[in-house]
């Protein structure tokens, strides 16, 4: 998060009409809510870009076509650097792969993820899924309420995702402390430290793993080779970093986001516990409705966009929010409507570096909402709380208490 | 514009219109098919537009292409992603069936 003393000064040529105040760490301005906030700033101003001076100075695409070519079109922009404050999160998150890299150099290392994440690689996780989730609802039925975000949604993904690269559940404390330090940094180190404290601790696993004979992601990644030879250390250990850091934020923000919104909806509720079959709508309108990356690109070369020149190097945040927010994508796009006939978004991007980690999502939400509406068919938020949504690259909810009648 | 025969995965077969030039996975979400997901917008790299194609049309088949299939255990010999078909007047009354969910 950026202060006043440090915000950044527009190039000469930025016109005064296309600058903004909005920071994406903290984009509030007194109210709660991140996709209203998204909302808000498309809502005051006709541009289809425009300049932030936070977090070292970056642009802001918010009209859909612009957040899709962002995401999609690598000639034009490079996801060499993906965050800002750029010299910083941004340089330090450079190393990682396959997601610093553009085609065609991507490919033969995102296929090392695809084998293990896409597909059929995924389907033997679910029964464990299951269980799991089925063992942390057991745990808090009977309560008649749960801390939704620390009892369940930084419970499962994160387990399950330690189990997918064979660490123990121990080292979550750690590693998770690191990953945030990319997408949402609480000051405690600096992110190129960050990346240092990772490598120091993937390199040995990866060593050992090279001959250990497991079938987890790191053993595939310390032994797949790329382009027709072995990745060196230094690859390995930036494609391992990568997949770390992907791995223990999205999803534990995604099932917060989905199931506040779904506390606030009896009638949703009731359909989704009378007809499984609508489970499937049902994600894909959260998806819709709750998308929670605002990552960016890199400025290849100097290039007019709107009207406004951008230079080559500058950063241009993309918000996935506003691609589905949009009126022009989808019509009233702030309503939660388990009914919509066409959904436009973007929640997992767009181009070579759509998520790989979207089947893994979508099998953990379909199992939650099955166990859940199983054993908890009508729920809502405790009264009087606080419910507040955070900024960032991810965004997300702080922690809410849910409530049921109990027999 | 063409005519398609769209089958979902309840097996309910529906006929839409689509303009050629576009690709088929645009045709077939923009009918409003969300059982289609194309998660990536159409650059091959997601999987989530796979489809059965009655002809068995092999057009514009790329490596990247057979590798993101292999990962589908839904995989047949017409299967093929949506995004890399572009409809021309040839695929005239295809019939196209959305593949099962991974």
């Amino acid at each position: 998060m950026s202060d006043a003393a440090t915000l950044a000064t527009p190039a000469a040529d930025v016109p005064p009409d296309r600058i903004v105040d909005f920071d994406i760490y903290n984009p509030f301005h007194g109210q709660h809510d991140l996709h209203v906030a998204w909302a808000e700033l498309q809502k005051s101003t006709p541009h289809e870009i425009v300049w932030s001076p936070y977090n070292e100075g970056h642009w802001i695409a918010l009209s859909p076509d612009l957040i899709n070519q962002v995401y999609s079109d690598a000639t034009r922009f490079s996801s060499r650097v993906v965050l800002v404050p750029k010299s910083t999160a941004g340089e330090a998150y450079a190393e990682f792969i396959p997601l610093s890299l553009d085609p065609p150099v991507h490919r033969p290392f995102r296929k090392v993820l695809n084998d293990k994440l896409y597909g059929s690689a995924i389907h033997p996780l679910e029964p464990k899924v299951r269980k799991l989730t089925a063992e942390l609802i057991d745990g808090f039925v009977g309560n008649g309420r749960c801390d939704f975000v620390h009892e369940f949604a930084e419970q499962l993904p994160l387990r399950m995702f330690m189990q997918l690269v064979d660490l123990p559940v121990e080292h979550l404390p750690k590693l998770k402390h690191l990953a945030d330090q990319f997408t949402r940094p609480d000051g405690s180190i600096t992110p190129a430290e960050a990346t240092e404290a990772f490598k120091a601790y993937i390199a040995p696993i990866l060593e050992e793993r090279k001959t250990s004979g497991g079938d987890d992601l790191l053993t595939h990644i310390a032994t797949s080779e790329v382009n027709g030879k072995p990745m060196t250390l230094s690859e390995s250990a930036r494609l391992a970093i990568q997949v770390l850091v992907g791995g223990l934020d999205t999803v534990v923000n995604f099932m917060s986001f989905t199931m506040r919104v779904l506390a606030e909806a009896p009638e949703v509720q009731e359909r989704l516990a009378a007809n499984h079959d609508l489970h499937h709508a049902a994600i894909n309108e959260c998806l819709r409705r709750l998308p929670l990356v605002s990552s960016a690109r890199e400025v290849v070369a100097d290039t007019v966009v709107d009207g406004v020149t951008l230079k080559a190097g500058d950063m241009v945040v993309a918000p996935t929010e506003l691609y589905a927010l949009s009126p022009q994508m989808n019509d009233n796009p702030m309503a939660f409507d388990l009914d919509r006939k066409v959904r436009n978004h973007m929640a997992f991007g767009s181009g070579h570096h759509t998520c790989p980690g979207q089947f893994l999502a979508r099998m953990e939400m379909k199992v939650l909402l099955e166990e859940w509406f199983a054993r908890i068919p009508r729920f809502e938020l405790e009264p009087g709380q606080n419910l507040r949504h955070r900024g960032g690259i991810v965004g997300g909810c702080e922690p809410f208490i849910l409530r049921w009648p109990t027999n | 514009m063409i005519t398609l025969n769209i089958v979902d995965r309840q097996g309910v077969s529906t006929p839409i219109s689509a303009n050629t030039g576009v690709s088929l996975m645009e045709a077939i979400r923009d009918n409003g098919f969300d059982q289609l997901l194309a998660l990536c917008g159409g650059c091959c790299s997601c999987a989530t537009c796979h489809v059965y194609v009655e002809n068995g049309d092999q057009s514009g088949f790329s490596e990247d292409e057979d590798d993101l299939l292999d990962s589908s255990s839904h995989r047949q010999a017409n299967s093929r992603l949506s995004c890399q078909i572009t409809l021309t007047d040839g695929h005239e009354g295809l019939t196209v069936k959305i593949a099962p969910e991974e």
